[in-house]
């Protein structure tokens, strides 16, 4: 392969896997206003374009028509970098993202993911660290009160959060014997005993549990909305923001979830495999990209779900949740990993 | 050829924003240009085949130590230094070190002649730990027992205020 052909596969495939995910966050905006809908027995958004598919269309112009306001208290270069701070990270996530096994086009080996970085899962847990920064420095330097408690509340939560999110991580990468995503999924195909799928949500049931409970709170989705509580903090961090501005957040919110939903199906669900069915060649490659965007496209209802069934926690019971009881869970589940692994008892 | 290109592009930027931190007066651009900072050095060290020491320098620093700095930033208050709380000795010191210790880095720089190598060796993470644990077992504890002291220093220093 020359290297003009493979720069042309990369640019290719950085293209798909953006325009893929660009559409369904559109598509997620959609699918949280009529399954709201559907939960509160209501009809949604239903006059844009079949069954109201083109009101993310509609609602993307909107915010791109709309005037550009610059609070007179802001700090005016943060208040227009942060934006941008929360909206790339959350997007930078997919260059490591293995969405299936390699496919052959005009005989070229095309493997659907961006980068197989050997370290990927560090790739991935210092970009969620990083996406702190965006929704911080929003809120100090939109130059008011609830952007300030909002961010402050958000970080502390992110931070906090990060520990029994990094800790179920690490027994993955124990139990799986690598640090990269690409390793992570091939360490789970096969079944044990010949009847369970290989999969970690099974040997790693504690720590599935509590990676997902701090996905909830890593992407500021209720029950651990409180950077954003409504009814305390008028909308939280992003209060002072308008326009296009305004979509990036919301943009990177709904990148962040899919992106978290990626990591739940890679690291717990096998990724792109399927139970009981050897994965080769062209066609498996296709069955292994449906089987990921199906159990991918699971755990997006689920957010969806939660959101509209749960009501928030409050503050102390948001903090004490992630001290002392999925902090403790996490290390539990770790030194079980541990014992099992090298077998010390 | 672009990889070269690319390293010599970040130490630039290195450099500028290292600048970029000494010469704001607002301690919150400083944060942000020395976070500027911690990101490029990641990059150089992904450039010279240490990727798991890039990695968590940016897990590490930019992560977690630069945030609590936002956080101490955010809660105080701190406002734009002002000029005139300056004595006026150092007008004339500060330009001369700071030329003296760059003309001595530029001097080093020259002198050492360090290139990107030409093929990049990453280690393989089991080898980098069964290093860490046995080779460098005794510094690594030594700092483990640093941070600790640092660790209870600092809650003693809380202390004592309260």
């Amino acid at each position: 392969m020359t290297f003009l052909s493979a720069l042309i596969i990369v640019l290719l495939k950085i293209g798909i896997i953006i325009g893929t995910v660009l559409t369904s966050v559109a598509l997620m905006t959609w699918v949280e206003r009529r399954g709201s809908a559907l939960i509160q027995d209501r009809l949604g958004p239903n006059r844009v374009g079949p069954f109201g598919l083109l009101q993310p269309v509609a609602d993307g112009l909107k915010f791109l028509f709309k005037e550009e306001i610059i609070p007179l208290e802001a700090d005016k270069f943060i208040y227009l970098l942060s934006p941008l701070l929360v909206f790339v990270p959350a997007l930078a996530i997919f260059a490591v993202i293995p969405f299936g096994t390699t496919i052959k086009i005009f005989g070229y080996e095309i493997e659907p993911l961006i980068s197989d970085l050997n370290f990927g899962i560090l790739y991935v847990i210092a970009l969620s660290g990083l996406s702190v920064y965006g929704i911080v420095l929003a809120g100090f330097s939109s130059g008011s009160k609830y952007p300030l408690i909002g961010a402050l509340r958000s970080s502390a939560q992110l931070i906090s959060y990060e520990i029994p999110m990094s800790l179920s991580i690490l027994s993955v990468l124990i139990a799986a014997d690598t640090f990269s995503l690409k390793g992570i999924v091939s360490s789970q195909s096969g079944t044990s005993f010949s009847v369970l799928p290989n999969w970690f949500i099974f040997s790693q049931f504690i720590g599935f549990f509590v990676f997902l409970i701090t996905m909830f709170a890593e992407t500021n989705r209720i029950p651990f909305d409180l950077p954003e509580a409504e009814a305390e903090l008028v909308s939280g961090y992003h209060t002072e923001y308008g326009s296009m501005k305004f979509a990036l957040f919301f943009l990177g919110e709904y990148a962040h979830m899919i992106s978290a939903s990626c990591l739940i199906t890679i690291l717990f669900l096998g990724g792109w495999n399927i139970p009981y069915i050897n994965l080769t060649g062209n066609l498996g490659a296709i069955l292994g990209i449906i089987s990921f965007s199906v159990k991918v496209g699971f755990f997006l209802w689920l957010f969806v779900w939660v959101r509209w069934t749960l009501p928030r926690f409050r503050y102390d019971q948001l903090m004490a949740l992630g001290w002392k009881f999925l902090l403790p869970l996490g290390l539990l589940n770790f030194i079980i990993t541990i014992i099992i692994k090298w077998g010390i008892i | 050829m672009i990889e070269s290109a690319l390293f010599y592009i970040f130490l630039v930027l290195t450099l500028i924003f290292g600048l970029f931190v000494a010469l704001f007066r607002s301690p919150l651009y400083s944060l942000l240009s020395l976070l500027g900072v911690i990101s490029c050095l990641s990059v150089l060290f992904y450039f010279y085949g240490a990727t798991f020491i890039s990695f968590v320098q940016l897990i590490v620093y930019a992560g977690g130590i630069l945030v609590l700095f936002l956080f101490v930033i955010m809660l105080l208050k701190l406002e734009p230094e002002e000029k005139s709380g300056e004595h006026p000795a150092f007008k004339v010191l500060a330009p001369i070190l700071f030329f003296a210790f760059t003309s001595a880095g530029i001097g080093i720089l020259f002198v050492q002649r360090t290139e990107i190598p030409k093929e990049r060796f990453i280690m393989p993470i089991s080898d980098f730990s069964f290093k860490l644990f046995t080779d460098y077992g005794l510094p690594f504890e030594a700092i483990t027992l640093l941070l600790l002291a640092s660790a209870v220093g600092a809650f003693i220093l809380a202390k004592r205020k309260i």
